[in-house]
Formats: C-alpha cells, sequence, structure tokens
C-alpha cells in the first residue's frame, strides 16, 4: 500500500482508494487530480481486490477509483465484491477501451459512474469524481429522510426478474438485524409484492394501505404506492414505495374506539336517565297511594302490615331511581349548582324532622349543635346540601344499631362574602375496615359487615363525594370498628348580605392597603399583560413572588411544583382556558391546589356572561384592563391570611 | 381624514407603567410589535374562514388595543370580537374587519412617530 499526498492533510480533504495494479496508469490519474485543481485530496492505492476490502475495512473514503482489471478479479465481478462487503461506498469504474460495455454493467451493480481509460482528462475525471461525491450524498440524504419518515422503496424488473429492495423496506418490515441483512424480503412482503406487481403491470396505479405481519413484532399498517414506468433503455420498471403508519392508523382507530365509547356512554347515560325519570312517577304513586291506604279506615291487621311492606320496599326502590338519576347526571357533567338564599338552621330542622322516625324506630340518640359563630342566612343549593346530610346521616343511621348518631356544624373560615364550613357526622355504629375506607367513596361500593351486605344502589357515597367537590368542597372520613364512624364535610357559602341580583358586589370597605409576601401565580397568555401585571404587583409589593403562565397546562405544571398563595387567571388562552384550568385545580388531588383562591380576569363587557364564575370554581374576578387599587384588594381578600402582614 | 395621533389615548398604559419612563417605552415597543403580528394572525384566520380562530385572534388583539386608546379600533374589534364569539361572520363583520385594518395600519403609523 501507498499513500500519495498532494498536499498536507486537512479536514476537507477527499480521501480516494485507487485500487489499479499498473503503475503507470496510477501515476496518470495523480497528475489528473493535481492539474485538475480538484481540491484538497489524498490516495491510498490497494493493487487488488483483496487488499482494497482490507483497506476499506479499516478507513472511510469518499471514493473508490476501481480498476476492472486487476490480479484477483476481472470485469463487474469486482464491484459486485465491493458492494456485498460495503453496499453505500461511492465506487467509480475504471475500464479499458474494450471494455466499456462493463462500465456500464457495473453501474448497473451500484457503481455511480465509469470512466473509460484513454478517453478521459483531468476535467472529466474532476468533474466525475465530484458528481460521484455529490450523488452519493445526495442518496444519503435522501435515506436518512426516508428513515425519518419510516418510508422505503423498491425497484422490480419483470423483463429480469429482479427485484431490488432499499434497506429501509426491510428494516420496516423485517425488523429483525440478522434478517435485514439476507437483502431478501420476507414471505409476507413477497406475496404482498407479488400481488400488487400483477396489478401495476396491468398498467393501474397501486395506492392502498395495507398491514404486514412481521414475525416476532406482530402487525404493523402500510401505506403502498406503486406504479410502471419506463427506464432510460425503455426497460419497464415497477417502482414502488411504502410508509409504515401504523401510529397514525393506531391513532386514528384509538380516536374511532374513543368516539365510540363516548357514543355509548352518552347514549347509555340518555337510556338511564330517561328510563329512571319514567319509573319515578309511578313509583311516587305507589308510595302515595299506600298511604292513602294506609291512613283509611278500613285496612287493619295483616292488610295493614302487607301495605306497610309495599310502601317500605317503594321507598327503597326510589332511594334507588333517585341515585341513579343523581349518578347518570353526575356523570353526564349536567349537575347544575343553584345559589340562592336559605336559612341553614332552617334546613337543619327540616331534616331532623325527616329522620326523627328512624332514630326512634332504631332507639337511638339524636344529637345537632349548630356553631353560635355560623351564619345562618347563607347562599348557595340548599337542596344539594340536604342531600349530602341526608345521605351521610341515612347512613350513619343504617349502621348504628345502638348508640348516638350526631350532626355538628362549625365554621372554619370566613371573609366579608365567603364562610367555610365544616360538617361533622358522627355515629356510634359498626365502623369502617381501614382496608375498607379508601375505597368507600367509589361508584357501587356496597359495605359488607358480617358478611351482611348492605341494601342500596353502592351509590350513595359516591354521589355525596361528587355533589361535595363539584362545591369546591372536600369530604373524609375517620373510622374504628365496633366505635364508630366520622365523616367530614368542608363546604364554602356566600354570605347572603354579600349578595346583590345576582352578582357579587364589592365590598366598599375592602382595602388595597397592606402588606403582601406570598406568591402569586398569573395564568396569561398576553405578553403586555403579563408584563403590566408582574409590574404593577411588584410595584405595590416588592417582596411578592410572581410565577407566570401562559397557559393553564403551564399554570397546573407550576401548581404542583410550588407553592401558591392565590392564582390570577386569564379565561380565554390557547392549549387550556381559564375555565378548564380552574375545573382541573377544583378536582385536584391535593388540598393545597385543590384550594387555592383563584380569581378569574374577565373584561366588562363579559362579567354579565360570567355570573356563574362561582359555579366554576373561580373565587371571584378581577376586572381587565387591570385597575390596580381592585385588583390589590381582591388579592388581600382573598390571599391566606397567614401571608399577609398589615 | 383625523389625525390618528390625536386619537390615540396612553392614559391607560402611562396609568400602567406607573411613572417609570422604561416601562413606558418597553410597552411602546411591544404595542408597535405586537399590533402588527397580532393583525397578520387576524387577517389568516379572515381569510381562511376560521371563526374561532377569529374570535381568538380578535379576543388577542383587545387587551393589545386597550394600551392604545384608540376607541375606533378598539369598537370595531370589539365588534368583530362579538359576532365570532357566537360564531357569526358575514358582510358586516368583513367590513369592520377592513375598517379596523386600515385603522391599526394609521395607528402603527402614529404609535412609531410618539417621542420617547
Amino acid at each position: 500500500m501507498t499513500r500519495m499526498n498532494a498536499m498536507p492533510v486537512r479536514e476537507q480533504e477527499t480521501h480516494i482508494l485507487l485500487v489499479e495494479d499498473d503503475p503507470a496508469d496510477a501515476r496518470l490519474i495523480e497528475i489528473y487530480l493535481e492539474e485538475s485543481g480538484f481540491g484538497d485530496w489524498s490516495i491510498d492505492r490497494a493493487q487488488s481486490i483483496q487488499e482494497a476490502l482490507d483497506q476499506l475495512s479499516e478507513q472511510d473514503y469518499a471514493i473508490v477509483l476501481l480498476d476492472l482489471t486487476l490480479p484477483d478479479g476481472t470485469g463487474p465481478e469486482n464491484i459486485r465484491r465491493i458492494k456485498a462487503e460495503f453496499p453505500d461506498q461511492n465506487v467509480v469504474v475504471l475500464t479499458g477501451f474494450d471494455e466499456r460495455v462493463f462500465g456500464l454493467e457495473a453501474v448497473q451493480q451500484g457503481a455511480q459512474d465509469f470512466l473509460v481509460k484513454g478517453d478521459y482528462d483531468e476535467n472529466s475525471l474532476a468533474k466525475t469524481l465530484r458528481f460521484s461525491i455529490e450523488r452519493q450524498n445526495f442518496i444519503r440524504r435522501l435515506e436518512e429522510t426516508q428513515k425519518i419518515a419510516r418510508i422505503g422503496s423498491w425497484e422490480f424488473h419483470p423483463d429480469t426478474g429482479r427485484l431490488l429492495l432499499s434497506d429501509q423496506v426491510l428494516a420496516l418490515t423485517k425488523p429483525d438485524d440478522s434478517e435485514v441483512k439476507d437483502g431478501l424480503p420476507s414471505v409476507e412482503l413477497n406475496h404482498l409484492l407479488r400481488r400488487i406487481h400483477r396489478i401495476a403491470l396491468s398498467g393501474r396505479e397501486v395506492n392502498l394501505d395495507t398491514r404486514i405481519k412481521i414475525s416476532g413484532n406482530g402487525e404493523r399498517y402500510f401505506h403502498v404506492q406503486c406504479q410502471l414506468t419506463r427506464a432510460s433503455n425503455n426497460e419497464e420498471v415497477v417502482q414502488g414505495i411504502l410508509q409504515d403508519v401504523t401510529d397514525r392508523y393506531q391513532t386514528e382507530e384509538m380516536r374511532k374506539a374513543r368516539d365510540l365509547a363516548r357514543k355509548s356512554t352518552e347514549i347509555r347515560e340518555q337510556f338511564i336517565a330517561s328510563i329512571s325519570h319514567e319509573m319515578r312517577t309511578p313509583m311516587n304513586a305507589i308510595m302515595g297511594l299506600s298511604n292513602v291506604i294506609l291512613t283509611s279506615d278500613g285496612v287493619k291487621g295483616e292488610q295493614k302490615q302487607m301495605v306497610q311492606a309495599i310502601r317500605d320496599a317503594s321507598d327503597i326502590l326510589l332511594g334507588i331511581v333517585n341515585d341513579i338519576l343523581d349518578f347518570s347526571s353526575i356523570q353526564a357533567g349536567k349537575i347544575q349548582f343553584r345559589e340562592d338564599p336559605f336559612s341553614l338552621r332552617s334546613v337543619c330542622r327540616n331534616l331532623e324532622q325527616i329522620l326523627a322516625t328512624k332514630v326512634s324506630d332504631k332507639g337511638l340518640f339524636w344529637k345537632m349543635h349548630i356553631d353560635d359563630q355560623v351564619p345562618d342566612q347563607l347562599i348557595g343549593d340548599k337542596l344539594r346540601m340536604s342531600q349530602i346530610l341526608f345521605n351521610l346521616l341515612g347512613n350513619a343511621i343504617k349502621f348504628t344499631e345502638s348508640g348516638q348518631v350526631a350532626l355538628y356544624i362549625e365554621l372554619i373560615e370566613r371573609d366579608r362574602q365567603r364562610v367555610r364550613l365544616t360538617f361533622r357526622i358522627e355515629d356510634t355504629g359498626i365502623g369502617i375496615p381501614e382496608e375498607a375506607q379508601m375505597s368507600i367513596f367509589e361508584d357501587f361500593n356496597r359495605v359488607k359487615y358480617q358478611n351482611k351486605t348492605y341494601e342500596g344502589t353502592g351509590l350513595g357515597l359516591a354521589i355525596t363525594r361528587q355533589l361535595v367537590e363539584l362545591q369546591q368542597g372536600r369530604i373524609w372520613l375517620e373510622s374504628q370498628v365496633g366505635i364508630g364512624t366520622t365523616f367530614f364535610v368542608d363546604l364554602g357559602f356566600t354570605v347572603e348580605s354579600a349578595y346583590k341580583n345576582g352578582h357579587i358586589i364589592p365590598d366598599a370597605t375592602l382595602t388595597s392597603e397592606g402588606a403582601f409576601r406570598g406568591t402569586i401565580l398569573v395564568v396569561e397568555d398576553h405578553k403586555m399583560n403579563q408584563l403590566v401585571a408582574r409590574k404593577t404587583l411588584e410595584r405595590q409589593w416588592p417582596d411578592i413572588h410572581i410565577l407566570m403562565a401562559e397557559h393553564g397546562q403551564i399554570a397546573l405544571d407550576l401548581l404542583e411544583r410550588h407553592h401558591v398563595d392565590l392564582v390570577l387567571m386569564d379565561l380565554q388562552m390557547p392549549v387550556m382556558d381559564g375555565y378548564q384550568a380552574t375545573s382541573l385545580i377544583r378536582r385536584h388531588p391535593l388540598p393545597r391546589i385543590r384550594q387555592v383562591p383563584v380569581l378569574a380576569m374577565t373584561a366588562n363587557a363579559y362579567v354579565s356572561q360570567d355570573t356563574q364564575l362561582h359555579e366554576k370554581g373561580f373565587t371571584d374576578f378581577v376586572l381587565k384592563p387591570f385597575e390596580p387599587e381592585q385588583l390589590f384588594a381582591r388579592i388581600l381578600q382573598y390571599a391566606p391570611i397567614k401571608s399577609i402582614s398589615i | 381624514m383625523k389625525s390618528e395621533e390625536a386619537e390615540i389615548n396612553l392614559e391607560y398604559l402611562d396609568t400602567m407603567s406607573g411613572g417609570d419612563v422604561d416601562m413606558r417605552n418597553t410597552l411602546l415597543d411591544m404595542l408597535i410589535e405586537e399590533l402588527p403580528r397580532e393583525l397578520s394572525i387576524l387577517l389568516e384566520a379572515v381569510q381562511m374562514g376560521d371563526v374561532e380562530a377569529i374570535f381568538q385572534a380578535s379576543h388577542s388583539m383587545k387587551s393589545t388595543l386597550t394600551y392604545t386608546g384608540h376607541t375606533e379600533s378598539i369598537v370595531l374589534n370589539e365588534q368583530i370580537e362579538a359576532a365570532s364569539r357566537q360564531g357569526i361572520w358575514g358582510t358586516n363583520e368583513r367590513a369592520s374587519f377592513n375598517n379596523l385594518q386600515i385603522k391599526i395600519h394609521r395607528l402603527m403609523g402614529a404609535l412609531i412617530k410618539l417621542p420617547r
């Protein structure tokens, strides 16, 4: 082996492997290259095919200049041997004048071009080498692109039966590396190709989606296109591409399945709601008429007991129908909470009366205590509140054979407009084993105790939890088997005096004066508003820490990673809007996130449309364009007391 | 033709700057950068006939226009926003948009001339 350098080796130089046993021919190449101004180059020389293969296994070469008449090989066999071991190698063939037919054949075997000895000069040599390098680079880039797009290509020559598959076709259809190297299509692919070649040869274009089984790797989906063309020598060639579209196909299939599932769920829910509703009317008739019979004088003794049994059974059945109706409304997201004024004590007294018979029938003690600090006149959904308490107290009575059932209501938080109350429902019943406490609020969970399953749908507590959480409340329990159970419910209400004409009215006594040292998360996509919000807050409270999110999704991520005292939430944003983000905040498993105050930032024009902001989980709103004094006052009003020092 | 310069009202921008000259200039620079960008997004949405995108673009532009205090542009944009919010995009809205384009074009000329 000899190395001849035209100039000192630099990074950009072209490494050439000249496979030529004739020293005169080899020297001629060097002279031409020197005279052509080909650029920086270096030549290594090999005098046989075997020597060339050894060289190629040790070093990369931009070009192999291959003589077709060598001591250990002659004609196109030389290129076949090189290509068999180095299929991507750029090769330009040198042929004698009488062997130009070999040159053409070598190109068909994968050579980039051929030069006829005695028929080329320095310019044509340089031009051929440059073009071959460019072509090789282009092919590499094309292959890379095909790899990224998961596209493979092939050619079929019907005259000779020759099938040329790109590496990518083999990689996509035969992912096992050892199989790829044999260069042959899999049985599945071969079968497919035979089928589509028949179609293409009849002159029709093939354009189809199909799936191919891949051994050990399931099946994959491909888009296949091919058509009949003619090569430059007028030979018929079928050219085709196949693209792996499995991911797209699966996504589409999943979307279809999801849509179908959603549609089925909707239909099922509509059906359940409709049937349940239709059942409720006759059930009410049965119950009402049973009561009429029971209060009439003519019914006595065994008959009375039987009618009593009909009424009790109807009562249970109606409870189940109501549970199913509520559950399907919640599942369909159709439940609405009212914001009406009510007297808390009056609602509790009614509840007491309804439950009195059940309590006395079981010989239980009843206790109810509402803390004096709890305001009586509240705004909220009194029916849903009653339902929550009725479910929990009903359960308490059901599972208590002796002792006491009690309801306590305490104030845990209060500002000028809102109160937060804890409802404590205590019993001295059978208790709930620790392992069952985790799943007690799940749908269709029915309590089993001492191998006895208690009546009901198993939906009562699931509905109760949903009713609490949809009102941004919290429910949990403490229980000991054989001692009893206490359920806790935290719920927020607006104090009636803070409401006027369905709007929250700003409290004139609210002040914007006070120091704030907490963290505010501003969720706003508008750059100028972001800057203004930051500067305005920082001017007012230099110690404030501000987090900025461009949309709801980022806000949720930030809330999980940082302790945030208050969120200022824009409503219309890309990716995830303020409504969706706030809804997710209110359903978050972490209490510190679920309970964070969220102030909607809304334009004047939309305030009237956003009176339902409370129902959507917002604590309150601030107007846009910003009114700094109102903004500061709202933050001080709702941010937790611990971070404010006046 | 009225001078757009005279129609600009930077009271809100000044309030929000809180007397900070750098902040004021930053907001003015942002206005000059954001307005054409948002207008081109709105234009694209209009050309595509995508009413939801029109609403998003005009909603975003509303905040930006607030800083100019340029009542006519604000009102035109509000008309576009209110209609597209309800899924409406008809002749009146197209006329409002054409008008808004002209207004913003002139407004930009006036904003650039403002002293710093």
